[in-house]
Order: structure tokens, then sequence, then C-alpha cells
């Protein structure tokens, strides 16, 4: 996966110039508003992690988990519970505890009870005081996200959206994967609670959002995208600083649109491939050899600083 | 239940599979048989894709009979398919990765995830076009045609 994230990250605001020379300075990372960007969103990545973060100054820190596929059996991860407990593993070694933890999606491979029960029982084990979710489309196979919502849907609206404002921070959690055609899909209702609800904030505020599927056409041919994102991020346009987190493609791509930077990603269960031109027909489960599985998984720590109202965000690979 | 009868063409893919749920032993064991066929063949022209070009694939049997759509490599086999009233549609999911059978427009017509080589059927028994897809993989899209 490692040439793979090198041609996304080509593709990004991100050069493999910027991460090599980001990399070779990683001792700086406590001072990362060298990466600080006109477009109010500052960025990093690190293949090593646990050390740099311990340097961060941080107003808010959380840590995006996802894709766990609890169920999952296959030769791309004969194991996905020992890779989400060790992913849990590594978030519970940072030095901080992250303000909260974000599961964006596809918690299960099937939505069966079991697998919910078992991944609830996993996420009780992150040192967090609290964890979000997302719901993926592998998390609604049979019952439109019923029991999903059983399960996580406490505190949520709708089909199990939410927001919440955290040290100066406003966040969305969105659900884009029930009601999915060809491609995700946020919905009339969905779209009328964003429209209120970022309606109030002074557009001083850094926004925040999750979401299972890209809010970008990463790739509609695969069903990379949501049908009806720029309606949503239309509402965002006068904010100076929004930030759109996803998961369901299991990597990582980064892209910045206007006053939006979109941050695809790793899972913990198995790598997919990367999509374009000369690319697999589908986005079936990447098999790559033992050793190689682990980095191409991991999670993802975002730090806030309040004065600068930058996010700083670091990926962490699974070590 | 009646016996299912012999499809014109004697293609395996038509009239092969029992409706889901039947406890009958005589029906488990000709999908036994079938799919032990459809395994020794490699699957060659099993499935209508096969057989006939997919965008007009018109089901081989009679209305009593029932007919096979594969899911494999993240697509329906026949995507387009044209049933009688009163034919069994069983879909295989041949992929390593779960798929379901599911439309915005039916409560009925929904499958839950289907692991490898699991099967669900339906029955149709109005006519209409049925345009579904898999909740999972959402480009993943069929439609079978209803016909009187």
């Amino acid at each position: 996966m490692t040439s793979n994230d090198s041609e996304y990250l080509a593709d990004t605001p991100m050069t493999e110039m910027d991460r090599r020379r980001f990399l070779s300075h990683a001792g700086w990372a406590g001072t990362a508003l060298l990466f600080t960007a006109s477009g109010g969103v500052i960025s990093a990545c690190s293949s090593t992690s646990g050390k740099t973060k311990a340097a961060l100054t941080s107003d808010l820190t959380f840590v995006q988990i996802s894709d766990t596929h609890i169920g999952f059996n296959g030769p791309a991860n004969p194991d996905v519970v020992k890779t989400t407990t060790d992913a849990i593993a590594q978030i519970n070694a940072l030095p901080t505890p992250p303000a909260f933890v974000v599961h964006t999606g596809d918690l299960t491979h099937t939505s069966t009870p079991a697998q919910f029960d078992t991944i609830r029982q996993l996420l009780t084990t992150i040192k967090t005081p609290k964890v979000f979710t997302v719901p993926g489309e592998h998390d609604s196979t049979d019952d439109n996200g019923e029991k999903y919502r059983a399960m996580f849907g406490a505190g949520t609206q709708g089909d199990g959206w939410s927001s919440f404002d955290l040290n100066g921070v406003h966040f969305l959690t969105l659900v884009n994967t029930l009601h999915i055609n060809t491609l995700g899909h946020l919905g009339a209702t969905q779209l009328a609670f964003i429209k209120a609800d970022l309606a109030k904030l002074s557009s001083e505020t850094p926004i925040v959002v999750f979401s299972h599927m890209p809010l970008f056409d990463m790739y509609p041919t695969w069903g990379w995208g949501t049908d009806d994102a720029l309606t949503a991020l239309s509402y965002m346009k006068r904010f100076g600083s929004v930030t759109a987190i996803n998961g369901h493609v299991h990597q990582l791509m980064t892209k910045t649109e206007g006053n939006v930077t979109f941050y695809a990603g790793k899972g913990v269960a198995y790598p997919l491939p990367a999509p374009g031109a000369g690319s697999a027909p589908a986005a079936k489960p990447l098999v790559v050899p033992a050793d190689q599985l682990r980095p191409a998984l991991g999670t993802r720590t975002v730090n806030f600083v309040a004065s600068s109202k930058h996010l700083n965000v670091v990926e962490d690979p699974l070590l | 239940m009646t016996k299912q009868p012999d499809p014109a063409g004697g293609h395996h893919d038509a009239a092969s599979l029992s409706r889901n749920g039947e406890p009958n032993a005589g029906i488990r064991l000709s999908v036994a048989v079938v799919l032990t066929a459809m395994i020794v063949a490699g699957f060659a022209l099993r499935f209508p894709r096969h057989a006939q070009p997919v965008a007009a694939a018109v089901a081989a049997v009679t209305a009593e009979g029932s007919v096979a759509v594969a899911v494999q490599d993240f697509a329906f086999a026949p995507a387009n398919l044209t049933v009688h009233v009163g034919t069994s549609v069983v879909w295989t999911n041949l992929d390593q990765e779960p798929h379901t059978v599911r439309t915005t427009t039916s409560a009925t017509l929904a499958s839950t995830a289907l692991q490898t080589n699991a099967t669900y059927a339906f029955t149709f028994t109005t006519p209409g076009t049925f345009a579904y897809h898999c909740s999972i993989h959402p480009e993943m899209h069929g439609v079978i045609v209803v016909t009187k």
C-alpha cells in the first residue's frame, strides 16, 4: 500500500516531498505550525507515531478509528478482532487520552447481533470519555440500521446523525449509508438538520464532519462519493475551516476543495485497492503479504489548537 | 409442490434451484446435485449471461420454474432478466464478500447479507419492473422484468 499512498499524496496538497520533509523533521511535530496553510487547516503525516505526538500542544485531541468489519473472515485479514484490539491498544498508549474517539463506520461486516456485541465490547475498552460512531453500509445490511441504532444510536436523531460542540469546535456525525442507490446519500431530512444545525454558528467556528462514505467524489465508479453532499457542503461555505473525515475506502487520501479539506482514512480490518485507471473492477479486500498488512491499517489522531483554529492530522499505522 | 420442470434448453441455470425455505429433501438434493454440477463445470455456461445477450436475458423456464442469478465479481449476472409471473429467482453469492438483494420500492424483495455460496430466493407474483441493488455495494444493480 505504500506506493498507493504515495500516489494519493502526490495528488493532494501534501506532496511526497512534503511527507519526506516532514518525516525527516518528525521531531518538529510539536511546532507543526510550520505547516500552517492559508485554508485554515494544517496537516501532517507520520509513519512512526507515538513519540511525535508526545510533544504536541493541543487543546483538543480526538482519534478516528474505522472499518473494523467485525465478522470478516478472509485471506485479507484472518483476525480482524486482533487488529481492532491492537489498534485500540495503540490508542490507549497515547500520552494523553483523546477527548473522544470516533468510529467512522463498518463496525461490523454483516450486521449480525453477535458482531455488534463484539465491537461494542471492544470499543468500551478504549480509554476515552466518549466514543461516537457513524454507521457504514455493512452495519445496515438488512434492517436500515435498526440494530445499529439500538446499540449505538443513543443521543442521535433520524437515521443516527448528531452534532456536538467541544472546545470551540462544532462536530457533525452524519449518516450517508442508508438509502444509497449508486452513491452515498444524506437525504432531505438530514440535509435540513445540517442546515438548521449550522445556522446558529459563527462563521469563525471550526467545523468537523464525520461520515462513513466520502463527501467528495473520490471514485464514483465504486460508489465512493455522496450524491447530495454538495448541498450539505453549500451550508458550510461561510465557515473558515471545514474538515470532513470519512472511512469506507480503507486507504488514505486528502483533498482540499475551497474551504473544505477531506481526509479519507485507513481501516483496521484490511486494505482496499487504489481506485482509478487500471484498477480492479471492484473494491475487493486486498490481500497483501503478511508483513505488509499492519502498515496498511491504522488509526488517525487529530489535534486542534484553539489559538490558531488549526487541525493537525497524524496518521498512525498499526505497529 | 410440483416438480420443477425441465427448462426448454436444458440449461442448469434454469429450474435448477429450489424455492427458498422449502423443507423438501428432494429439492435440497437437487440443489446439491446442481451445485455440484456447476462446480465441476467450473461455472461455464451455467448462467444466462453466457448463453444469451445480457441486456435481454429471458428466463427459459415455465411459470413454475426458478431462475438463477449469480452474484459474482461484484455484479449480478444476468443483471437484466425477464421472467414470467410465478417464477422464483434465486440469487447465489459466489463472491468472498457479502452481498444483498434489496430494493427501495419493495419491503418483501429484501435479502439479509449473503455470505459466500448463500442463496436468496424470491417468487415474483405480480407483473412489473423490479430494480434492485446490493445494499453493501451500491454500484451493483439488477433489474427483473416480470411478464404475464
